[in-house]
């Protein structure tokens, strides 16, 4: 591990054990912006750390793991992107065009203006107010904002010319590393509660029909972590392409509907009651899978790669 | 990096020449399909032992070079029967295991492309359960006298040698106890193999009768009775690599040809879904090669590839089937052929090397579930 990224996470775990399950989203967000955490991927002459995005990417999955407020995929992409000038906490942050329907933002509590990202041929960035745009929340601490679907056609972009990676590769890595996160602690907590839990004289976990599950569930986190740190591998070297990071968006997509809905058939009652810890984790993943490129999106751009490619190409647009 | 790069492009050249000549057609043969010539040229190309030592006919390069020449050959389509079982787990488990004799006698034939090898596992009353083979030897002067009867054996009747699993002691309460791997000569005394017709019409699998037959004590791989041991570190060969991922890979390469993904958003999306999912099962391949020469644990992850990687080859045929409807015909177009390939032979994918259910029993136990 580099250095760079044990502080970050040393430093993410003592602001985690200390707030995550106690105060307000306001509290934990003074934690936050005084951590500086934030600032991971904000360029070193805008005063931020100029991380590499796997170390993003570690930040993430530790937030997911721990399900913790504040959107951190947003914080840092609004980090990463914004003009040198911004306030960085008045921020709210969302990708453009990756998902259908209303344009989804998120960021600190009370933002006053949202960042929205494109990427494609020519990446760029556009400012938005954030009055009067339309918050909704479903998950408690994470409040999100919505823009109409025309607004981004309208906007007035600016180019993201000196961006070292392209917003349309970093959103769905940070995104599907925050998922994995999120994956890894449903397979610990379902793993310990199946060697818990009897009936018929036995626990859940002897049971081959329950054995199949968490099989299944296991084998979809390991092809994602293994997709996810390929990618950010080659994210860091600078070959990585959008297709790259499409396929490993999607297979945290297609992970979190096994992993989730195992998880559920396996807790059984007590995993669908609100007092239980689960649906905090299985929601963030049902929200996570449309945002910061949406699974059918992610597919598509794919297929539109794979179908251009044909019989003769389509090896070599995997294995490039 | 630039090393696998021009390795990737020399084997590319390779492949495209055999194309050109007719030898490898997209989707209608398999890495089981038996082609010596093919093999020999394979070998002559430095593509087969290519991590063995140079003194046992081998190349001396590393599991990554040697996955990049395997993903090469499969992702073509290549017909790599008559040398891959050899290359890819009998005579590594003959490197680790076997007499000084045997390895001179043997390795470097199946590095020259000349010595095809099968499975001598599976049994009439024994598939999934291994430990309840009743093939057994007795001791006799200079070596041992097997009888019994495999079943199931992929290229049996057009192999030089197979590697048997068999009883050297009786059986007692240690179930895995007393078991011992021989390599069998298959044009010995007492050897009888008969042809199995698969459900694809192909005449691949076998079932191989022994009548005492003798195999010298040069012959028996480890230690007597250290059998099951040794055919569980076979089987992780067997499960890792990534012709576990390829075997539909034709007909993926044929729909990518045929649908309009332009045109066609659904078919963009299950097209992509497929591909995006082969890519990922590919880093978690990638990452497994990488644990094996490294000498790190990887019995958890081989099989959870395994599984992973067969159940899409399993899905390509049905997707392909939803999103382009033409019948599977043998006699067809280019497609429809590879369609009928792949539909026919799906049902083996998670059925040899081990099934499903007992992967997935493999996994629970790497889980300390049972």
């Amino acid at each position: 591990m580099s250095e760079t990224r044990s502080l970050l996470l040393t430093s993410a775990e003592r602001l985690l054990d200390r707030h995550a399950d106690t105060g307000t989203a306001e509290q934990f967000a003074t934690a936050v912006a005084e951590s500086g955490l934030y600032l991971t991927l904000t360029p070193e002459a805008s005063g931020g750390m100029g991380a590499a995005l796997s170390d993003a990417a570690a930040l993430a999955r530790l937030w997911g793991a721990r399900a913790a407020p504040l959107p951190i995929v947003e914080l840092l992409l609004a980090g990463a992107y914004a003009p040198p000038d911004e306030d960085l906490q008045s921020l709210a942050g969302g990708l453009a065009g990756l998902s259908p329907g209303p344009v989804d933002a998120a960021g600190w509590p009370g933002a006053t203006r949202i960042l929205l990202l494109r990427g494609g041929a020519s990446p760029a960035a556009a400012l938005f107010p954030a009055e009067g745009v339309e918050p909704w929340e479903d998950l408690p601490g994470m409040s999100r904002l919505r823009l109409a679907e025309e607004a981004a056609d309208s906007a007035d972009w600016m180019p993201l010319e000196n961006a070292t990676l392209p917003p349309d590769i970093a959103a769905p890595l940070l995104c599907a590393a925050a998922m994995t996160g999120v994956m890894e602690h449903i397979v610990e907590i379902t793993l310990d509660y199946a060697q818990i839990r009897k009936q018929f004289g036995r626990t859940l976990s002897k049971f081959q029909a329950v054995q199949s599950l968490l099989s299944l569930a296991a084998g979809e986190l390991a092809v994602t972590r293994a997709a996810l740190d390929m990618a950010l591998a080659k994210a860091d070297a600078g070959r990585a392409r959008a297709m790259d990071a499409a396929a490993v968006k999607a297979q945290a997509g297609r992970a979190a509907e096994v992993i989730a809905a195992n998880a559920h058939q396996i807790f059984g009652a007590i995993g669908f009651s609100q007092e239980h810890e689960l649906h905090r984790y299985t929601k963030r993943l049902w929200q996570w899978r449309e945002l910061c490129g949406a699974q059918q999106e992610m597919e598509a751009l794919i297929g539109h790669q794979a179908g251009a490619a044909g019989v003769e190409g389509l090896w070599n647009l995997i294995v490039d | 990096m630039a090393d696998l790069d021009s390795l990737r492009v020399e084997v590319r050249a390779f492949v495209a020449r055999e194309a050109d000549a007719g030898r490898i057609r997209i989707g209608e043969q398999t890495w089981t399909t038996w082609d010596r010539e093919f093999s020999i040229r394979c070998a002559a190309e430095g593509y087969v032992a290519m991590t063995w030592p140079k003194e046992y006919g081998g190349h001396g390069r590393s599991a990554q070079e040697r996955y990049v020449v395997c993903e090469e050959l499969l992702a073509a389509g290549a017909p790599l029967g008559a040398h891959w079982i050899a290359d890819r787990q009998s005579g590594p488990q003959i490197m680790q295991h076997g007499t000084e004799a045997l390895k001179k006698a043997v390795l470097p034939r199946i590095a020259a492309g000349e010595c095809t090898f099968c499975i001598g596992m599976s049994e009439p009353d024994s598939g999934s359960d291994l430990s309840s083979i009743r093939a057994s030897a007795e001791k006799v002067e200079g070596g041992w006298r097997l009888s019994g009867r495999k079943v199931w054996t992929t290229n049996a009747h057009k192999s030089e040698y197979m590697i048997a699993l068999c009883r050297t002691a009786p059986k007692t309460e240690d179930r895995y106890a007393g078991m011992s791997q021989v390599v069998l000569d298959l044009s010995a005394e007492g050897v009888d193999i008969r042809p199995i017709t698969n459900i694809a019409g192909v005449d691949e699998f076998n079932e191989v009768v022994f009548d005492e037959v003798f195999v010298p004590d040069a012959h028996v791989l480890g230690e007597v009775g250290q059998g099951w041991k040794l055919v569980t570190g076979e089987l992780a060969f067997e499960r890792s690599g990534p012709d576990r991922i390829l075997s539909s890979f034709g007909l993926l390469r044929l729909l990518a040809e045929a649908v309009d993904t332009e045109a066609d958003r659904h078919a963009a999306v299950e097209l992509g879904r497929l591909v995006g999912r082969l890519s990922t099962i590919r880093a978690l391949s990638m990452e497994l090669t990488r644990d094996l020469e490294a000498g790190r644990p990887a019995t958890a992850k081989a099989t959870l590839m395994k599984d992973l990687g067969t159940t899409l080859e399993q899905e390509i045929p049905n997707v392909a089937s939803a999103l382009y409807g033409r019948a599977p015909r043998m006699d067809g177009t280019s497609y429809e052929r590879a369609l009928a390939v792949a539909l026919l032979n799906a049902p083996s994918y998670s059925l040899r090397g081990g099934t499903r259910e007992i992967l997935h029993g493999i996994i629970a136990r790497e889980m300390g579930l049972r």
